[in-house]
């Protein structure tokens, strides 16, 4: 018995059937996945249609930049070396389970699993029936309430400088139409000031942002030393990332104006008002196939450069390990990451030399996110947008992308 | 008689034959110089002008760049008196429209030079700037005629011009051969006063050399954006004593004088009666600055122009010489955008809808509350002007609103 044991205990584990599938079951895995892609982009693009879905789509990114960020250290821990999967170091922790799935928009992740548990839980129909009901808009919460504490925490810190260029913009102009020469400056410096506070917050908001959303806590977004630490670790990449959201900008900025051109249209130009808004309302929903994977894309490209700086800089005791959250430490931990490695002190001639490219690098970041405001001027001369277009910039902010003018089509 | 410019070839064959035998004449009566400089010796007094008796003409450019409902329409209107005033006191032309033509654009600098020509051409910056408007006309402007024809000396044939847009300083005459130069208007602007002022200045400095040096570099800016070089050096003692009793007035810092299309009003009001032009033009433009967004800045642009509007027509009326001797005709350079797919639906003006505007004649032999609908052209305005005053326009493509004419 003890040899058939002992044999047994040297006999290779039994491979799942879902490790090993055959083909026809990943054909139908691989058909269910493009499935619940394509419907998770299509909510998205509705979503991108109001306010309250851009709350939404900011909770849903949050919780997909949670996922993406421990999906990048457990890359980087001998996990993956060590054969354990991702899905099945997820399932190891009750925190991290809901995370073995792409987050959903409405009902709970794993929804019929969770159900069926929950009711066996919960006997009897009105606890098994509130149960239910909570399954069923569980994600659709979670969704607004993380959204909510995102959009805020952003709002904080980005939404200064775009009332600044509101404000500059209308006295600016309004003192040309008038010709206050006495107070010419006004309009300008406000401006400028907006410029100058809106490009400080975006050196540091999208690290804050994946911040957040990795650690579930919403003052994470203000641990300032922790999030300008990670900034200066990977000034590089940051400086990639400003480049990623000024080029992204550009498709998004052309959308916004184009609508400037459709009154000559002659397939459009004679519509009664309610075509128009139809028009309109199909041209904002396809507008966002480009619109939504911009705006998630950037905070996922974000989670890659945010989860290896934060290692980085843990290891090599740039951020302390008593200012992580306890989540973050603990995920750390099972992966192994939370070890000290002393770092090489590089001799003065490099020091020096790697300085100066550090400057340029943030010289460079600064002048291309003045790039990334100077398009969102230009798009406003084109097509104003009275408030909106200063107040909410797509894929900084709201990823709100829907601009009929309901008032002079009614 | 009446058909719409754009379906006119662009130069019939008796127009051409006429500049043809008038050009031949004119090289062999001197080489290089046009009949006109040739024939009139020095001081513009040529024996071939005639007195100028006819009416006065005032053209008020409602710019740049209005729609027909704020303007014209009794529901929508931003300028009360135009619409419900003035318009029962003379002939409008509801349906004045700029041609669709490959190269006409519906700006302001083509469009006040449609209004002068009386032709459309495809008008590139001489400078080859971007958004630059420093266009020349290869017609004669309506000033050129009047001059070309009548003793009118050049105090007398007047543009008011706003400060922003310093390339319609420029648009005074044409490249023509037969006119040019010598039957130019004369431009009041703050850019001329500022011009004035510095020479002024220079000429009787005796402070520091230092600043002296500054002056005299911010006037060579001036000068330099006329680059035809037409305006330096040419003095005009009334024009002169105009802005000298202008800063005696206001003063020099520029702070005491109204200001944006309320100062075209007040240039217009002086010179009518320190002046007293025969051809005045009055190139209001403030409310384009909805180009930025501000819808009130283009609503408050056509209340500030019909405000305007009124002073002027009330000073005439209140003007033993220029009463029932004035004819007002009131055109737009412009229309602009009306897409109702965006939330500033006339924020440009490169549309169908730029292309709609209206002309609005009031004045002697000018019929009474008479709406006119059938379409015009823009370019019409010119021979119109011409038929007023009594001179012809030769070069121009669009026939007379005869419509207008009691």
């Amino acid at each position: 018995m003890s040899v058939i044991a002992a044999t047994m205990d040297r006999v290779p584990p039994v491979l799942s059937e879902c490790a090993c599938p055959s083909f026809g079951r990943r054909i139908l895995a691989g058909f269910r996945k493009g499935l619940a892609f394509f419907w998770k982009y299509f909510l998205g693009m509705i979503y991108c249609q109001s306010a309250i879905g851009g709350v939404l789509i900011v909770g849903w990114t949050y919780r997909l930049v949670q996922r993406s960020v421990l999906k990048r250290w457990w890359r980087m821990s001998g996990f993956r070396r060590s054969g354990q999967g991702y899905k099945a170091f997820l399932e190891s922790h009750d925190r991290t389970r809901a995370m073995v799935h792409w987050p959903n928009w409405v009902v709970e992740s794993d929804f019929m699993n969770v159900v069926g548990r929950r009711t066996r839980q919960n006997p009897g129909l009105w606890k098994g029936t509130i149960a239910l009901g909570k399954s069923l808009v569980h994600s659709l919460w979670l969704n607004f309430r993380i959204g909510l504490r995102g959009i805020l925490n952003t709002w904080v810190l980005t939404l200064p400088g775009c009332i600044l260029w509101l404000f500059g913009w209308y006295d600016g102009w309004n003192n040309s139409f008038n010709k206050g020469y006495e107070q010419a400056a006004v309009g300008p410096l406000l401006g400028w000031l907006g410029v100058l506070l809106f490009i400080i917050a975006m050196l540091y908001v999208p690290m804050a942002q994946v911040r957040q959303a990795a650690t579930g806590n919403w003052r994470s977004f203000y641990q300032f030393r922790v999030v300008w630490r990670l900034v200066r670790q990977k000034w590089f990449m940051c400086m990639l990332l400003a480049g990623l959201y000024s080029l992204a900008y550009l498709p998004v900025a052309i959308l916004k104006m184009a609508p400037i051109s459709f009154s000559d249209n002659p397939a459009i130009m004679d519509h009664s008002n309610a075509q128009i808004i139809e028009f309109l309302q199909a041209y904002f929903f396809w507008a966002s196939v480009v619109v939504f994977p911009a705006y998630v894309s950037l905070r996922l490209v974000a989670a890659r450069i945010y989860a290896s700086a934060l290692v980085r800089t843990v290891q090599n005791g740039k951020v302390p390990i008593a200012a992580l959250q306890p989540e973050e430490k603990e995920d750390l931990e099972r992966l192994g990451l939370l070890t000290v490695r002393e770092e090489r002190r590089l001799p003065w001639p490099l020091r020096l030399f790697a300085w100066a490219v550090r400057s340029g690098v943030k010289t460079a970041t600064v002048f291309i996110w003045f790039i990334f405001v100077s398009q969102i001027f230009i798009a406003e001369f084109f097509n104003y947008h009275p408030g909106k277009g200063w107040l909410n910039q797509t894929l900084v902010q709201l990823p709100w992308f829907h601009d009929i003018p309901y008032d002079q089509l009614k | 008689m009446n058909t719409p410019a754009h379906d006119l070839p662009a130069m019939d064959r008796r127009r051409f034959l006429k500049g043809a035998m008038l050009g031949a004449g004119a090289l062999s009566l001197g080489g290089r110089l046009s009949i006109a400089e040739s024939a009139a010796p020095a001081g513009n007094a040529g024996p071939l002008l005639l007195p100028y008796r006819g009416p006065n003409v005032i053209v008020i450019r409602f710019g740049g760049g209005v729609r027909r409902p704020e303007t014209i329409d009794p529901e929508h209107t931003y300028s009360p008196f135009l619409c419900r005033d003035l318009a029962a006191r003379g002939t409008l032309f509801k349906n004045m429209g700029i041609a669709s033509r490959e190269g006409v654009e519906p700006g302001h600098g083509p469009g006040t030079l449609n209004i002068l020509t009386g032709m459309y051409d495809q008008y590139k910056d001489v400078g080859g700037r971007f958004l630059g408007e420093r266009f020349e006309a290869k017609v004669p402007t309506v000033f050129e005629h009047l001059r070309g024809k009548y003793e009118v000396p050049e105090h007398q044939a007047l543009m008011i011009n706003g400060e922003d847009r310093t390339d319609e300083e420029f648009y005074t005459f044409s490249n023509h051969h037969l006119f040019g130069v010598r039957y130019r208007s004369t431009v009041l602007s703050l850019y001329r006063f500022k011009t004035h002022l510095l020479r002024r200045q220079i000429d009787g400095w005796t402070g520091d050399p230092g600043e002296l040096k500054e002056k005299q570099k911010q006037l060579n800016e001036l000068e330099s954006l006329d680059h035809r070089d037409a305006e330096r050096n040419r003095s005009n003692p009334e024009i002169e004593a105009f802005w000298e009793r202008w800063r005696q007035f206001y003063g020099e810092s520029g702070f005491v004088n109204p200001r944006g299309d309320r100062l075209l009003t007040e240039l217009a009001a002086r010179a009518i009666r320190e002046l007293r032009p025969k051809l005045l033009m009055v190139n209001y433009n403030d409310c384009d600055y909805v180009h930025w967004g501000n819808i009130n800045h283009y609503t408050r642009g056509i209340a500030i122009m019909d405000e305007g509007l009124q002073r002027l027509v009330q000073l005439v009326e209140g003007d033993e010489e220029y009463r029932n001797n004035t004819v007002f005709v009131i055109v737009p350079d412009c229309g602009r955008d009306n897409n109702r797919f965006v939330a500033v639906p006339c924020q440009h003006h490169g549309s169908k809808s730029a292309r709609q505007i209206f002309a609005l004649l009031y004045g002697p032999g000018i019929a009474k509350n008479q709406v006119v609908d059938k379409s015009v052209d823009q370019i019409s305005v010119a021979a119109t002007i011409g038929r007023v005053m009594g001179f012809d326009t030769a070069f121009s493509e669009g026939p007379i609103l005869a419509e207008a004419f009691a």
